[in-house]
């Protein structure tokens, strides 16, 4: 310490973020060893975790590879469930005489767009189906309830591309086991009272009600919205995007299966409603719900019942949580020798499942460049802040997208079209693809958090008019698109036949597990 | 097809069996499962392979008889195109399976829909006088030592799978005179892990007996080549 070594990390808050950091960076730089970094989790045994992160992007399958985990273990521990997509309904219109406008948001195409482009074709097309049907063969899938593998494939290989569904309480304490037991993190249980800071203005220990004093070289704010250690102790601010995305307040509330074999769904749903949205994730032992709003345009009492009405008779027996909601990011995320991870560092709406996978990518670049000589502390700051602003601004603009691209009239929905609320950097993507097609040369950040694909099922899904018709003649690839086209069929044909339900395979996980080979 | 019943003297006992030397039965059977102690006979005549069950993903260790669904090529009429026959052919039409009050006893059952069985033809089960035959008395020696082998096997199974050494075989396979067609969803050890293998590794799998078998498995894709030619010969 005294060298200048980083040799103790500290990292104060468990729920998924503390616990996922904890185990990738213990993982990764081998702390079961004595002459390696320790890393220490200070929990408080009394604050709950907010714990309704449930959905996870396709990344979580390498996060929980690398951390040498069975499938399996994973999944029955978890309670989860594959998630092959996000199903958006009623965003581009509300329900007409009882007919839901749906589109999804998938993670498998039958071609990665930046290999080749089917956008400006099924544009051009007559749309008899939608695109989402037309670029992938997995709507029917999700569409039908179909998992999106096999008991037969191995750990962590899909037919299609998928994440998770999780219960988040679970997941945390499923990373606390694997973390302690394997990779010898060191977990204490105690309430932070105030942080000490040295001359240099650096961290240098907590004091606990608990267990007094603890020094480290190193610290990971895992606080949630408190923001203990970046905010409060070293005074980096917070700021807030309600301009830009206005839900404030989320009503929660889980539901039971009401039979053993009710089928559970492979895409997050998320419906629109007057003044917000709802979400339901379908993991294998209940369901978890809950309505996104913001209290300018409908009061608390309105909006439980919102979610009451979205759930049926069921919501009758059920109690449901309010949490309060603070879109927004810290001005850094790193400051001297304290990094914030999760809900300390940023927080949006869950629209896209954005919070975890955040998570996933600040642990992952935390491991990478970790500054075990405190003299490369500066230029990692600045590296890790640099990226992480790019990331989150970029994550606004893509949930921003779905509002603006709304043809919803309600206040609420109208608000949201203001010219006033949208960031410049979205009203200049769509001002391009309004005469030329998405290109994979929008997105040159290697760290891009959304790609070209996911911006084309939403634009494509949510009715966005692009004028290509003038230009048709550079779109000639007429043979390729066919032939992709008529694999896309074939493919759907062969799944549908293949695959089985999300809730037979996750039975079958229960009774046999998946091979590593 | 299949209509298997535990074995009852009191109703069973006018019942003869023949035996047919084409394994008839197995006519439909691309892989038939086989025991780890079989493997140093097995690898003579038929290539070995790790597959996988579709209903639970499991392995199980095979022969393969065809290189194609559905497709015996050792099957002809009258014979077999091999001289040594897996005990998994050779039990037809038996089954050792648990009882229906004692799941831990285990009964043996017949099927009785099978064309070898009847009245008049082949083995007698019974004597007159409602005593086993030698006959079923071997039936039920084979069954339970076939039955016997199977903790055996799952174990070398496991073994292979815990010490990463099975890997995914693809063959693309070109008929002379038909065209050419994959076989998929094969796993065999590979040799070159398997010499990787660290020294404490080495002599765990040396401890547990299982040297000749993998050996014999290593050995067996030879018999690849016999089946393309058999192939061929239709």
């Amino acid at each position: 310490m005294n060298d200048g070594m980083i040799n103790q990390v500290v990292i104060v808050g468990g729920g998924t973020a503390g616990w996922l950091t904890a185990a990738k960076l213990a993982k990764y730089l081998s702390s079961n060893k004595s002459e390696s970094v320790q890393v220490t989790l200070v929990e408080s045994p009394d604050i709950p975790t907010v714990g309704v992160g449930e959905g996870t992007w396709p990344t979580m399958r390498k996060t929980l590879a690398d951390l040498d985990i069975a499938e399996h273990d994973f999944i029955n521990y978890c309670n989860a469930s594959f998630k092959q997509a996000t199903k958006f309904v009623n965003w581009r219109t509300p329900a007409q005489n009882g007919q839901d406008s749906v589109y999804y948001h998938l993670f498998s195409s039958i071609v990665n767009a930046d290999e080749f482009n089917l956008s400006p074709y099924w544009s051009l097309s007559d749309k008899q189906i939608d695109y989402a049907n037309f670029a992938s063969p997995q709507a029917v899938i999700c569409e039908g309830g179909f998992a999106p593998k096999t008991i037969a494939n191995r750990g962590y290989d899909g037919l299609l591309n998928y994440a998770y569904h999780l219960d988040a309480g679970k997941f945390a304490d499923f990373l606390k086991k694997i973390s302690c037991e394997r990779f010898g993190v060191k977990h204490l249980a105690a309430n932070v009272i105030s942080t000490n800071l040295n001359a240099s203005g650096e961290i240098s220990s907590i004091e606990t009600k608990e267990l007094g004093r603890i020094e480290g070289d190193f610290f990971v704010d895992c606080t949630g919205t408190r923001c203990l250690l970046l905010g409060e102790a070293l005074g980096i601010e917070f700021t807030p995007i309600n301009d830009i995305l206005f839900t404030d307040n989320a009503i929660a509330m889980q539901v039971p299966y009401q039979n053993e074999d009710d089928a559970i769904s492979s895409s997050t749903i998320s419906t629109a409603h007057a003044a917000g949205w709802t979400w339901d994730i379908g993991l294998s032992n209940r369901r978890g719900t809950g309505y996104v709003y913001c209290s300018d345009f409908v009061s608390h009492d309105q909006a439980e019942q919102t979610l009451r009405d979205y759930i049926g008779p069921q919501a009758e027996q059920l109690s449901a949580r309010r949490i309060k909601i603070a879109s927004g990011y810290r001005k850094k995320f790193w400051e001297k020798n304290c990094v914030a991870i999760g809900m300390s560092a940023a927080f949006v709406e869950p629209l896209e499942a954005s919070a975890i996978f955040l998570i996933e990518a600040s642990a992952n670049m935390l491991c990478e460049l970790f500054p075990r000589n405190k003299k490369q502390l500066g230029a990692v700051e600045k590296k890790f802040n640099d990226s992480f602003e790019y990331r989150w601004k970029r994550t606004i603009d893509f949930i921003k997208l779905h509002y603006f691209l709304s043809h919803r009239k309600e206040d609420f929905w109208l608000e949201n079209k203001s010219a006033s609320s949208v960031p410049d950097s979205l009203l200049e993507q769509l001002d391009n693809w309004k005469y030329r097609p998405v290109s994979r040369y929008d997105f040159q950040n290697t760290f891009e958090p959304f790609i070209q694909d996911s911006y084309q099922y939403v634009l494509h899904g949510m009715g966005y008019v692009q004028e290509l018709g003038y230009n048709a003649s550079t779109f000639n690839q007429h043979h390729t698109v066919e032939s992709i086209l008529k694999k896309n069929e074939k493919l759907k044909q062969h799944l549908q036949n293949n695959l089985p339900t999300n809730r037979e395979l996750l039975t079958k996980v229960k009774a046999f597990g998946f091979q590593k080979i | 097809m299949a209509n298997f019943q535990p074995l009852n003297k009191n109703q069973h006992q006018a019942l003869k069996i023949e035996s047919d030397p084409s394994y008839a039965h197995s006519a439909q059977s691309h892989i038939i499962p086989v025991s780890v102690f079989e493997l140093p006979q097995v690898q003579a005549e038929y290539p070995i392979a790790f597959i996988k069950d579709a209903e639970t993903g499991r392995f199980h260790l095979v022969a393969l008889l065809g290189l194609r669904p559905q497709e015996n090529l050792f099957h002809k009429k009258g014979g077999w195109n091999s001289l040594f026959i897996p005990q998994y052919l050779l039990n037809f039409p038996f089954v050792l399976s648990p009882s229906a009050d004692q799941p831990d006893n285990f009964v043996v059952g017949i099927n009785l829909d099978s064309n070898l069985v009847s009245e008049t033809k082949g083995e007698a089960l019974f004597s007159n006088d409602g005593e086993q035959t030698p006959y079923l008395t071997k039936v039920t020696e084979n069954l339970l030592r076939a039955h016997s082998q199977l903790d055996a096997t799952q174990n070398f199974i496991q073994t292979m799978i815990d010490k990463s050494l099975l890997s995914s075989q693809s063959l693309t396979i070109k008929p002379k005179n038909n065209e050419e067609f994959n076989v998929t969803g094969l796993y065999t050890i590979d040799e070159s892990l398997f010499n990787e293998l660290n020294d404490s590794d080495h002599l765990e799998i040396k401890n547990k007996g299982f040297l000749t078998a993998i050996y014999s498995c290593l050995f067996s894709t030879q018999r690849i080549a016999k089946l393309v030619n058999l192939t061929n010969s239709k």
